[in-house]
């Protein structure tokens, strides 16, 4: 039975948002572990929260501040986290299932052994995160911001990556993607001249402008 | 202590992406979040901690502390102050005059002493908020502390209670009724469970509508608020020694008959127990009653104020419905709760708009029917008094041609003056049937735009209907009794439809209200409420434009039009409240609390929301939280919302519409960029408050 509402209800996050006004001392900050929160509907500041091994699923964070916020081993399938920051948070093996957050902010985020299959991603930024063995399998990545990202190990199996030439985004300058799969992934017109592809896979990706934008690719596998 | 709670087991295998991990992870292990890393407000950088304000009684404390004591009496306890012991060739009694005059001095050594407001660290917002309703700033939890002794199962228990005991109140809060009605029947209820219950009765919810919380938040108040033993002994001193009605007077002896046989419940009796139990008249018991539900909503009105000031808030404008202002909330009542709120050094200035129905600009007030009659209230009021027979010759005219009951009624609002004269009313009874306010209401409007702690108007309720010529009509009315009492007082008044929110529609056959899972348009995926909702706007817009409204025009009135939400304004419209000089109060939490908003493709609530459209038009807009705790929000997170939709807009991550094309901010002028400016948000409420200050000064009601 989800505890939202008696764990995660307002009593909880106003002690959270008054530890954030200490700095971030004191009291209050939101460690919770092992908590079935799932149908959560939060626009509140997590900001630093730690949540482990919690339930979070079809959880609606409009807008919510998450910055430095601290998930782990935790389910969120189908949540909304459009526009939500999560700038500088630390993911590790979380599920983001079906997820939607589109034009949400992962700048400088730590993600490890995180599952965004099928999830709805667009315009999101990663700039500065380093990313590793995360699932983006069928994901929809379509308009996001890579630069000088670190993607190392991750699975982007027929996800879009694409630009649709629309907003000024679908970059990669200086971006690293280390032993990924890019198996029938659509790279089309994503700016990355500045990217490096080193041990990637690439069979059946529609990656030709990726190719020939003069991006450093080294040993790439294009083997089904 | 940090919130660590209970586990329940969920930890569960997990797979696993991709190929199998090689070398060592590239994640940093998590670190502890601590000082300033952790406080991030978007739209500027993390604002420095402010020196706290230091606690007004620790250097008096400190210097009392370092005082030489006194060379012979002893120090002893009196009300919490040590003070010498006395002067042996005094009588005892005159020792104990000299002590409470002393603790009365040192008292007010500390009022003088006390320092400016103690603010928090990390306000990120100018401290001015101009849409809140009163009944709707606390959260539950104070109700669950103040109505129930902290216990959350006795509180649902009352309501429970309330609510079985007072059909009344099911009629106005159905949906809250019917959680009552289930929540009674629950086995077994643990506070927790009681809590959850609490905030779908007291705050707005999946399933609760946000207009139903506020009848509960008003018993409650009202009835269950619990009054300090000092406040009750403020209450028989108003009774035994104040203005009352002949035979509502309490004796002193009234007053010790009451303690001795009521005890502790004396401040919880109801005026049949005070008759009953306490031994005095039904005369008495209705005017001590009264008083005390007054103290209640003295409380309320500075509980309120202090959670406002948590939030940074110093300047507020409370809607309160018109009819608790002139009854519960005098001006005299809040000038003593500023008085003690300065006397702790917290500088809180709320004043009220006059809350009034948005039904007055519909028609929807039709519905409001006299239970033994079945007339509309307003055909009963007092000045118009239609009688039963008039009544039915009304309805059986226009009623031939098959229509509904509330058809006819409208039809009868709608009717030429003369067709009504020709069915047996009288000439004034045609003219307030087809048009105009209550008598009642206006005279009452009247009497409060007077009085130096209002600011004017508020037209609010859930825009269920579509605004009409009559309620157009009635616009007019309020404006010119603003326009009067502005002339008067000598300062601008606020006249603030809430206009283009809309009220999420359930869908045919449903039961219930379900927030995001409303009635859409036929052949469309959009919300039938939003088209209500901008169908409003066109009406007052239109309205405003044909009777020649403008800044300089409302300047000149002294009236100053807001628009309360204006969720579902189009571009068009933005452009021309421009042009009108109205101001628009964003309520960006509220908005997805109430479902006034629904989430579109990808999760996004704000993709339709106008403040980009307003900033770029450069409407002046103030953010508000509409109601702190029924929408679980604050004024600050409100502008950490609004300042993350202008990052996101400045990260080319969103755009508005011009005519057919969407703006980037890429393809905006440097100048239109700096209209985006998350200060300017600030600045707008800034100067409105600025502005009243300066209408201050040459107000003669203050």
């Amino acid at each position: 039975m989800s505890v939202w509402e008696t764990e995660l209800g307002p009593a909880v996050l106003k002690a959270h948002l008054g530890w954030l006004d200490r700095g971030g001392q004191g009291e209050g900050r939101i460690q919770l572990e092992g908590l079935d929160l799932s149908g959560a509907v939060i626009g509140s500041n997590l900001s630093g929260a730690q949540l482990r091994a919690c339930d979070l699923s079809r959880s609606t964070f409009h807008l919510a501040m998450l910055q430095h916020v601290e998930l782990s081993e935790c389910r969120l399938l189908a949540c909304r986290f459009a526009g939500c920051d999560f700038e500088s948070a630390v993911l590790k093996a979380c599920r983001f299932d079906g997820s939607q957050a589109p034009t949400a902010d992962f700048l400088s985020a730590r993600l490890q052994g995180c599952v965004w299959a099928g999830a709805q991603l667009q315009r999101t930024g990663w700039n500065e995160a380093s990313v590793e063995n995360c699932d983006f399998q069928e994901a929809d990545l379509q308009d996001s911001t890579f630069d000088g990202a670190h993607f190392r190990q991750c699975d982007f199996r027929r996800a879009k990556l694409s630009w649709s030439q629309g907003p000024p985004l679908g970059t990669a300058q200086g971006a690293h993607f280390v032993r990924c799969d890019f198996r029938g992934a659509d790279l089309t017109d994503l700016r990355c001249e500045t990217a490096t592809f080193e041990e990637c896979r690439f069979h059946g990706a529609q990656a030709a402008t990726v190719f020939a934008s003069g991006c450093t690719l080294i040993a790439p596998d294009l083997a089904p | 202590m940090d919130l660590k709670v209970q586990n329940q087991n969920l930890i569960r295998p997990l797979r696993t992406p991709g190929r199998t991990v090689g070398g060592e992870s590239a994640t940093p292990s998590a670190s502890p979040m601590v000082g300033q890393d952790a406080i991030f407000l978007s739209g500027g950088p993390p604002a420095p901690p402010a020196a706290v304000a230091p606690q007004a009684t620790a250097p008096v404390a400190q210097e009392m502390a370092s005082a030489p004591p006194a060379p012979k009496a002893p120090l002893e306890d009196v009300g919490g102050w040590l003070v010498s012991g006395g002067c042996a060739d005094l009588s005892s009694d005159q020792n104990r005059q000299i002590s409470n005059s002393l603790e009365v001095s040192l008292a007010a050594a500390i009022a003088k002493v006390t320092g400016p407001p103690q603010v928090a660290p990390s306000a990120n917002h100018p401290g001015v908020e101009l849409h809140n309703h009163l009944l709707g700033v606390v959260d539950t939890e104070y109700f669950i502390q103040k109505c129930a002794g902290g216990d959350p199962k006795v509180l649902l228990t009352q309501l429970e209670r309330m609510f079985r005991e007072r059909p009344g109140l099911r009629q106005e809060a159905p949906e809250v009724g019917k959680i009552l009605e289930a929540t009674s029947h629950t086995p077994g209820l643990t506070p927790q469970m009681a809590r959850k219950h609490l905030e779908r009765v007291l705050t707005a919810s999946p399933s609760t509508p946000f207009d139903d919380v506020y009848t509960p938040r008003d018993e409650l108040v009202k009835h269950h608020l619990e009054l300090t033993s000092e406040q009750m002994d403020e209450v028989l001193t108003s009774v035994t020694h104040g203005r009352m009605d002949k035979g509502a007077h309490l004796s002193p002896e009234d007053c010790r008959r009451l303690r001795k046989n009521l005890g502790e419940n004396l401040t919880r009796a109801s005026a049949q127990q005070l008759v009953t139990v306490g031994g005095i008249t039904p005369t008495q018991a209705v005017a001590l009653t009264s008083r005390m539900i007054d103290r209640r909503y003295e409380s309320f009105v500075e509980d309120s104020q202090r959670v406002l000031l948590k939030d940074n808030i110093h300047y507020s404008e409370q809607s309160i419905s018109l009819n608790k202002l002139g009854t519960r909330l005098p001006e005299s009542m809040m000038k003593r709760v500023q008085q003690r709120l300065q006397s702790e050094g917290l500088q809180s200035d709320m004043r009220y708009l006059a809350m009034v129905g948005t039904t007055y600009l519909s028609e929807g007030y039709l519905d409001q029917t006299s239970p033994a009659s079945g007339m509309p209230l307003v055909f009963e009021q007092e000045g118009l008094e239609v009688t039963p027979q008039q009544f039915q010759r009304l309805m059986k005219h226009f009623g031939q041609n098959g229509a509904t009951h509330g058809e006819c009624l409208k039809a009868i609002a709608n009717a030429a003056p003369k067709e009504l004269r020709a069915l047996g009313l009288s000439a004034e009874q045609s003219a307030i049937v087809t048009g105009g306010l209550p008598p009642s209401l206006k005279s009452g409007l009247e009497e409060v735009a007077r009085r130096g702690d209002v600011m004017g108007i508020d037209v609010a309720s859930p825009e269920k209907e579509p605004f009409t010529a009559r309620g157009m009509k009635n616009f007019d009315e309020m404006y010119d009794i603003l326009k009067s009492a502005a002339q008067e007082r000598g300062r601008p008044l606020v006249m603030r439809p809430h206009v283009g929110e809309g009220y999420p529609e359930m869908p045919e056959g449903s039961h219930g209200f379900h927030r995001y899972k409303v009635a859409t348009c036929e052949g469309s995926s959009e919300p039938k409420h939003y088209s209500l909702a901008s169908a409003n706007l066109e009406t007052l817009i239109s309205h405003l434009e044909a009777r020649g409204y403008n800044a300089a025009q409302g300047a000149a009135d002294g009236v100053i039009v807001r628009f309360g939400h204006a969720t579902h304004l189009t571009q068009s419209q933005t452009e021309r409240i421009k042009a009108l000089g109205i101001y628009a109060e964003a309520n960006l939490g509220s908005n997805v609390q109430t479902g006034a908003l629904q989430p579109v493709q990808g999760g996004h609530f704000f993709e339709n929301h106008p403040l980009l459209s307003l900033l770029y038009h450069e409407v002046p807009t103030v953010l508000n939280t509409d109601a702190h705790g029924v929408m679980h929000t604050s004024l600050k997170q409100e502008y950490e919302q609004a300042d993350r939709l202008l990052t996101m807009f400045a990260r080319n991550k969103t755009s508005f519409q011009v005519g057919e094309k969407h703006v980037y901010y890429r393809d905006l002028s440097p100048d239109e960029k700096k209209r985006f400016d998350p200060k300017l948000l600030r600045q707008w409420a800034k100067d409105y408050e600025t502005a009243v200050r300066v209408a201050d000064q040459s107000d003669t009601s203050r």
